[in-house]
This record gives C-alpha cells, sequence and structure tokens, in this order.
C-alpha cells in the first residue's frame, strides 16, 4: 500500500499495476465495501446471470469507520466487472489514483507525461480473482 | 465540560451530516427516459461517443489517432427504480488497442442530471459520457 501511495505522489514507479488474488493489496479489496455493493448490486439486476463490465460503486465517508484494510481507503471508489464462468466467477476491479479521486480540493486529474517524472499524475490498478 | 467531550460531541455531528447527506445523495429522482436519446461523448476524450437512440440501440465509436475508427452497435435499456443505462455487450476503447470481445456484457451507468440540466452517464468519479445533441 505504501509504495502505491508514494508511487502516486512521486510520479515514480509504474503507470499501470496489476494484482492478482494471492497479493496481500487483493486479498484486501475482497471484503471491501465496494466490492459488497457490487455483490449485491449484482445479485439485484442479473437475475440471469450475465457478465457486469466496470460499473462504478462509491465509496462514502461513512465507510471510514468500517474499513477492514488500508488498501480499501486509498482505493476507495472503483469500477467492478463480474464475469460468471461456469463454475467459477472472475472479479475484476479498476481503480484510477489521481488527484480528484484523492480529495486534493477536488482538482482536475493530470495524466503522466510520457517520460517525465508526474507528481501527482494518475495511476491505475487492476486487482483480479477467481472465486 | 471537558474538551474531549466537546470533541466527541463534534465527531458524532458530523457522522450525523454525513450520514444525512449520503442519505439525500441516494435518495435521486430517475430521468425521463425520453431525455436519454442524443449524442454523448466522453469528457476527458471526445473521439469517444456513444449515440443513444430512441428505438433502444446505441452506437459507440472511437476515433484512433492512426485515422482508424472502432465502432460497436447493440442495445440499451432504463432502469428507473436505479436510475442506470444499460448498455448490453458494451466495448470499452482506447488509442492503444480496440478490445477484445472476449469479456463484452453489459455495461451499467448511473444517469445524472447536472446543474444546468445537462445529462451525464458517469465512468467514474471524475469522468463521464457527456451529453452534447439530441437524437
Amino acid at each position: 500500500m505504501k509504495h502505491l501511495l508514494g508511487e502516486f505522489l512521486s510520479g515514480e514507479g509504474p503507470e499501470r499495476s496489476l494484482f492478482y488474488g494471492s497479493h496481500p493489496l487483493t486479498k484486501g479489496m475482497k471484503n471491501s465495501a465496494v466490492v459488497k455493493r457490487a455483490r449485491e448490486f449484482y445479485a439485484a439486476n442479473y437475475p440471469n446471470g450475465g457478465d457486469m463490465r466496470r460499473e462504478h460503486f462509491d465509496f462514502f465517508a461513512t465507510d471510514v469507520p468500517f474499513v477492514g484494510s488500508d488498501i480499501e481507503q486509498f482505493v476507495g471508489s472503483a469500477r467492478v466487472s463480474i464475469y460468471p464462468r461456469d463454475s467459477i466467477t472472475i472479479f475484476v476491479i479498476d481503480n484510477t489514483t489521481g488527484r480528484y479521486s484523492g480529495g486534493f480540493d477536488s482538482v482536475p486529474d493530470i495524466p503522466r507525461v510520457p517520460g517525465q517524472i508526474t507528481p501527482t499524475g494518475n495511476i491505475y490498478q487492476r486487482f483480479i480473482w477467481i472465486e | 465540560m471537558d474538551s474531549s467531550k466537546y470533541y466527541s460531541y463534534g465527531v458524532g455531528l458530523i457522522l450525523v451530516l454525513v450520514t444525512v447527506a449520503c442519505a439525500f445523495k441516494e435518495k435521486e429522482k430517475p430521468v425521463d427516459p425520453e431525455l436519454l436519446p442524443g449524442k454523448y461523448y466522453k469528457n476527458i476524450d471526445p473521439r469517444d461517443s456513444i449515440f443513444v437512440y430512441s428505438d433502444k440501440t446505441y452506437k459507440h465509436t472511437y476515433h484512433r489517432t492512426d485515422g482508424t475508427v472502432n465502432s460497436q452497435t447493440n442495445t440499451w435499456r432504463y432502469k428507473s427504480d436505479i436510475n442506470h443505462i444499460f448498455f448490453e455487450s458494451f466495448l470499452f476503447y482506447n488509442n492503444e488497442y480496440p478490445e477484445s470481445g472476449d469479456y463484452n456484457g453489459s455495461w451499467p451507468t448511473k444517469v445524472f442530471i447536472d446543474e444546468n440540466g445537462g445529462i451525464k452517464l458517469r465512468y467514474s468519479e471524475s469522468i463521464y459520457f457527456v451529453k452534447v445533441q439530441e437524437k
């Protein structure tokens, strides 16, 4: 978690990071508030199954006292995809870390500039696991 | 009364206000479905457009920098109880590569009406498809 925040603030490190199911940060996301909302939304709106792609789920200020991991609070709101396949279900969580979502006075996001260190430029994380 | 009590009351008051604010935020009125058809573009990338048609079909196009155009058509439906449009078999495009159709499920997106009466479809906290043209 610490290195993601550091990579965002400093502009160093990869622009895109991928975490699979065995990664501690992915394990932290599995029980997050946004994933809980995603499961409930899917159950209510996909009674016949099917793929749900990149639905945005909010992380509210009222979630803060109940977060179970640092990564959950770091990610906050996220886009969740759920893909049922035979006997498994694939979960994909996409998050953009930017100045806007980071709460830096609601200033607009800025993309990283290729070839340059861009402090507080957008970085992207994807978490994937199978249940 | 010592300062710790003031602090506790303050924190409690803030939590109540945040809870009430979130409760109001959750209770948004559904959008008139007649207002949905039209042309939308992504606020951070006008090359990415969605044409929402009255016959419940849509066309999604992306103009790549090399001059080629990615395009797809399918159907949409509106669920007023949750104020969402579901774009069926939706593909997300970007300039690096056309997305494969391996995972082409529905994209549910929440509909917002901004302070000027404009309609926006949310992708993330700061990214929306904004309606710029009527049907």
